[in-house]
């Protein structure tokens, strides 16, 4: 295979995936104009039908139109997963930055925290805190966000700590740059490449977490739709009733819009990193 | 060796100490009224203020972390307001149904990747590596409890082939006596009709619990393989005349081995998570299903126990990590 081969497919994958989440960011936007149902109307008299041309999707234990409501969800697992993503970078970026930067034992007594943090499963820790703090869109974002905090100051400290030894670096504080300067002006735009396919992928798990806590009830509270509450909508149904499509759908939203993300997020890491392409 | 033990067990002290910290802050720091919750919604602020006192919650917080070590110390995780019993027991009585599956699904997850990612690097972009490649990617995306319903929903409601989602075993039928690890104890007891029942019962939720591991560790052992294959000692091997399996087998494995175990630690941090929702999906009579009936009820001394202990598991498993680690690459044992 030659390189320029090579190149062309990484980038079909980048364009697969951009389409792909692009049209899930569409669904979000222009829910009210792509579902004609009502996705929290309550209606006894269609409980329960089957996918057909009225109900794409069929409909659950109220009646509610399952495709109106996949179609909304996307709204509140986006928001949330992409809130939770940027309070991780906002927060963890500019921590990775300073201790990366400074060494010494702020840097040891950062790293022994986040030692403490990830010696919870994350899901549990988000479980745990979540539980106390109570459910809501809010409490989801700050929690999904600071469970990923760990991830984004890792991985920026680990940056830092190479670009910080380069010629220019030093030819920066040659010249007299203060040492904010040098962190912001010097060494903070080199780490933007790691970030960016970390926020890629960062969000697709943040999209799961979302997913996973609310198929445990500790989501967002209904009526409002979320894909992984709808999920757990149909549990009983499925395995007593047969009914498949209450779970089945909100499924494969989630499964769609973590796909792409993961395209996005490993053609940008083959992009930013050239000497990865070369180990496939 | 022991040098080494010693050193990582002192190592851990701090960061278990933090742990509890953090489980603490996480139960009493909080907004919230423990005292309320455990009282009721219905008692009076005097009963409240009784079982304030009762549980230490009227001194400061330093102090409460103190009664709440001395507790932890003694195996005290507080009463459970659903089910009456200590904590502790009850994570003690049902620990045996999640620690068997998470078992299964890492033999399982372990048995699939290893040698597909073994595999994937000999035939490197050929069909295998892709099929692989493929497998990886929809592994990340796809939900392990949604896809435990997929599984559910084909074998049991469509095929009929699996049992119902019930838990471990039939209803109706009696568990063996023993440790509380089923498929072992049927075995010591010779009851063949028992142990084939719970097995029946344990392959679906080993195969959801365990699919969204094979992904990385594939890829992991893919990639290290890869890198095994270029060096030196494989080129030696094989001027040597070493061909096939014992190649394979004893050289290219054992050297990428380091990196599939340090995966396999991380990944059994996320199946004490994962249980919570494959659990749920099958009625398994695990903590996790412990902690979901917990949330539902708002039981937090529960809901803690459970989020303490899974911590605490997790930072054993890579204790063990660490000690494989040192054995196969002793190196390690240096540092």
């Amino acid at each position: 295979m030659t390189t320029t081969a090579t190149k062309r497919k990484w980038d079909r994958r980048l364009v697969v995936g951009l389409i792909m989440f692009g049209a899930m960011i569409c669904v979000a936007v222009f829910a009210p104009w792509i579902a004609r149902n009502d996705p929290l109307a309550i209606d006894f008299a269609t409980q329960f039908l089957a996918p057909s041309a009225d109900h794409w999707f069929g409909t659950g234990r109220l009646g509610f139109d399952i495709f109106a409501r996949v179609v909304y969800a996307a709204r509140y697992d986006l928001v949330i997963s992409m809130s939770a993503v940027l309070m991780s970078i906002v927060i963890g970026h500019p921590i990775g930055l300073v201790v990366g930067y400074l060494g010494g034992r702020v840097d040891s007594l950062t790293m022994r925290a986040l030692d403490v943090i990830q010696s919870f499963p994350a899901f549990i820790l988000a479980v745990g805190v979540l539980a106390a703090l109570g459910e809501g869109v809010f409490n989801l974002i700050l929690v999904i966000g600071f469970v990923g905090i760990p991830t984004f100051v890792r991985l920026v400290r680990a940056e830092v700590r190479s670009l910080r030894e380069h010629s220019y670096v030093e030819a920066g504080r040659a010249v007299g740059n203060s040492r904010t300067r040098i962190m912001v002006r010097y060494i903070a735009p080199g780490t933007v490449g790691t970030v960016v396919t970390q926020a890629a992928i960062s969000c697709g798990w943040a999209i799961l977490l979302t997913a996973a806590l609310g198929f445990i009830g500790l989501g967002v509270p209904l009526p409002d739709p979320e894909w992984g509450a709808m999920i757990a909508e149909g549990v009983e149904e499925m395995v007593v009733g047969g009914r498949w499509w209450i779970s089945v759908f909100p499924g494969i939203a989630i499964a769609i819009t973590i796909f792409s993300l993961s395209l996005i997020g490993e053609s940008i890491a083959d992009l930013v990193e050239p000497t990865r392409r070369k180990s496939r | 060796m022991g040098s080494y033990i010693a050193r990582r067990l002192i190592a851990l002290v701090p960061i278990l100490i933090g742990v509890t910290m953090v489980a603490f802050l996480v139960s009493r720091g909080l907004p919230g009224d423990p005292a309320r919750l455990y009282a009721g919604m219905q008692a009076s602020e005097g009963e409240v203020q009784a079982i304030r006192v009762s549980l230490g919650l009227d001194k400061p917080l330093y102090h409460q972390y103190w009664i709440y070590m001395q507790g932890l110390i003694q195996g005290d995780l507080g009463f459970s307001l659903r089910t009456g019993f200590p904590v502790a027991e009850d994570i003690r009585n049902r620990l045996p149904a999640t620690v068997e599956m998470v078992i299964f699904a890492l033999a399982f997850a372990l048995s699939v990747a290893l040698p597909l990612g073994v595999w994937a690097a000999v035939r490197r972009g050929k069909l295998v590596d892709r099929f692989s490649r493929f497998i990886s990617t929809l592994g990340v995306a796809i939900p392990d409890f949604w896809a435990a319903l997929i599984l559910v929903m084909i074998f049991f409601v469509f095929l009929g082939w699996a049992p119902a989602p019930v838990g471990r075993l039939d209803l109706g039928a009696s568990p063996p006596d023993g440790t509380g690890f089923y498929l072992l104890d049927s075995v010591v007891r010779g009851e063949w009709g028992t142990f084939t029942n719970a097995l029946g019962h344990i392959i679906l939720p080993m195969i959801s619990l365990g699919f969204p591991a094979i992904a990385p560790i594939t890829r992991l052992t893919r990639n290290a393989t890869l890198s095994v294959l270029q060096s030196d000692y494989i080129a030696f091997g094989r001027a040597s005349g070493l061909r096939g399996a014992p190649l394979y087998l004893k050289y290219v494995l054992r050297n990428s081995l380091p990196g599939a175990i340090t995966m396999t630690g991380l990944i059994s941090g996320y199946m004490i998570g994962g249980a919570v929702l494959i659990e749920r999906v099958f009625s398994w009579p695990g903590v996790g299903l412990y902690a979901y009936n917990s949330l539902e009820r708002t039981d937090h001394a529960a809901i803690q126990g459970v989020v303490l202990l899974s911590a605490v598991t997790y930072l054993l498993v890579f204790l063990v990590v660490d000690l494989l680690q040192s054995i196969v690459d002793p190196r390690v044992r240096l540092k």
